[in-house]
């Protein structure tokens, strides 16, 4: 079908998918929860519109949130339906962007569990559709900042503001200021990654200040989240406390859980910093809690190690023993890279060690690293009697 | 869609196809089908537009651009173009019905089948990466593809039989 040429014929279109989506919306609701049981059956005719891809593309930044690997399935299931809907029915610009934005969706999935080779061959896929359609350069420059994204991730920060540049320059000219936030905060996150502390939190003080204007909850969180983190660097604990209060609230508010998770996370990090330690125990195990329950064994891992150093600043050995071992077997479990698993190993051996606590932070500093250097090696701390 | 779309659409498509037009130098009637194009993209995304006016305006630049890019990296065709078929369409009369087929015999399937097969087959997914997409072992997903391949065939003749009696 060609692109409508007149207001009568785009009035039409626009009208037909308004009201495949209000009929869509209710079954889309329902299927967040009961998605596995419809995986084996056909996709019912009346599902196959535009409407409804496009509900699901909705609903899945909140899923995405809660649950990862329900977004991913549902990612998936918005791409099967799009590319299952007859091509004589909608304007193939229509479709080429519900598929795209179905493909640009599993990539974010996989990027947010850390899958970076599985993101960049969703994007691949999304681009080679938007890549064809003079309209869809908002599409082309979203694709464009979740590959940033990922080659940030990757420590491939050349790769990745060459990238960023584009997208601004686009969300910049079209008043995208949600858009261009979100570049900001990326921005600010390659500073962090090359130690650059002040440029950084210059980045992400703007950063906030545009998301706030954009109204954009989810991500003005995650900036305030990430200033916290600087401030906490460079040692300036009460701004990094109220920063992660501020960005606590916003995500409670929100019902992002493993966004709860990480940012209570942030904060059993300044209040073992700051000798609380039982307030660092209550914080850091219940944010392990919820990246187990989530099926999130890095981050869980990671949790616990801090956990390890505060149950050693504590004096309690045996409860440090039994994390670490615990997060042994989740790595080995999860079949995470095998060095961390060796890390923590070592860092076991060490727990009678009056430098038990600083090897904790070591290693947990290290399995940190690990995610975006999956091949840098272990080297046990420096031997201080030299 | 916004309530005064109609007015929208009467007040920018003249400023949108005179900037396609005046100044990235696009034809007349290439211009119109951008600037059509770039409504049709505006009515997916309007509940996300805060300024209409600046959105249309960037967009129709953003996308005047881009078909700039396009135009610049084609050629002219050869004189004799007319005379040598295109090795890439020898076997079109072949492939496009095989390829009509295929889509058609894949939405008979599954969700989960539909899935497997337009990875493997359309976007060309390795046994391993689709194993890694569905998050199950590499001989599984093998199995997938394989038991997938079988429903689709059996039902798309299934449905074959059905039409004809």
């Amino acid at each position: 079908m060609k692109v409508p040429n007149n207001i009568h014929a785009l009035v039409a279109i626009a009208e037909r998918i308004e009201a495949e989506q209000r009929r869509a919306r209710p079954v889309v609701e329902r299927l967040v929860t009961t998605l596995e049981l419809q995986w084996d059956t056909e996709i019912p005719s009346e599902w196959r519109t535009v409407g409804f891809v496009q509900e699901l593309n909705k609903v899945f930044p909140s899923v995405l949130q809660q649950n990862p690997g329900t977004a991913h399935a549902l990612a998936q299931f918005a791409l099967v339906v799009a590319t299952s809907i007859p091509r004589d029915r909608y304007p193939s610009l229509v479709l080429t962007q519900i598929e795209g934005m179905a493909w640009q969706r599993i990539a974010q999935a996989h990027h947010y569990r850390s899958n970076y080779a599985e993101a960049l061959r969703a994007l691949d896929a999304a681009d080679k559709r938007v890549w064809t359609e003079n309209g869809l350069f908002e599409e082309r420059a979203t694709i464009g900042l979740i590959r940033a994204m990922v080659f940030a991730d990757l420590l491939r920060f050349d790769d990745a503001e060459l990238l960023l540049a584009d997208s601004e320059e686009v969300f910049d000219t079209v008043g995208n200021l949600r858009l261009y936030g979100s570049c900001l905060l990326l921005r600010g996150m390659i500073a962090y990654r090359q130690h650059r502390l002040l440029p950084a939190a210059e980045i992400f003080e703007e950063a906030v200040e545009v998301l706030r204007e954009a109204d954009d909850l989810p991500q003005l969180a995650k900036a305030l989240r990430a200033l916290a983190v600087v401030h906490y660097d460079l040692g300036d604990l009460p701004s990094a406390a109220s920063a992660f209060q501020d960005a606590l609230s916003i995500f409670s508010d929100l019902g992002f859980t493993p966004e709860i998770a990480r940012t209570k996370g942030g904060l059993g990090r300044i209040s073992l910093s700051r000798g609380r330690y039982a307030e660092a125990r209550t914080l850091l195990t219940e944010a392990r809690s919820v990246f187990l329950t989530l099926r999130m064994p890095e981050e869980a891992g990671l949790a616990g190690l801090e956990l390890v150093e505060t149950f050693i600043a504590m004096g309690e050995e045996f409860r440090a023993v039994a994390v670490a071992e615990q997060v042994i077997e989740e790595f080995r479990r999860a079949n995470l890279n095998e060095r961390a698993a060796t890390a923590v190993a070592y860092l076991r051996e060490m727990m009678t060690n009056p430098r038990a606590r600083e090897a904790a932070r070591h290693v947990r500093q290290y399995v940190e690293a690990l995610k975006q250097e999956p091949e840098r090696l272990f080297m046990p701390l420096p031997d201080d009697s030299s | 869609m916004p309530p005064d779309f109609a007015a929208l659409y009467e007040e920018h498509l003249p400023l949108m196809i005179g900037i396609a037009v005046g100044r990235f130098r696009i034809p007349e009637t290439d211009a119109e089908t951008l600037a059509h194009e770039v409504f049709l993209d505006f009515i997916l995304k309007a509940h996300r537009v805060t300024s209409v006016r600046a959105w249309l305006v960037g967009s129709i630049c953003n996308a005047s651009r881009y078909y700039g890019r396009v135009r610049a990296r084609s050629e002219a065709l050869p004189d004799s173009i007319d005379e040598k078929p295109d090795p890439h369409l020898t076997r079109v009369v072949d492939m496009w019905p095989d390829q009509l087929a295929a889509r058609q015999a894949f939405a008979c399937t599954t969700a989960r089948c539909q899935l497997v097969l337009h990875l493997r087959y359309f976007e060309e997914y390795s046994i391993p990466e689709i194993a890694r997409e569905l998050d199950v072992s590499e001989k599984y997903a093998a199995k997938l593809v394989s038991e997938c391949l079988h429903q689709a065939k059996r039902r798309y003749e299934k449905q074959g039989r059905g039409s004809k009696s």
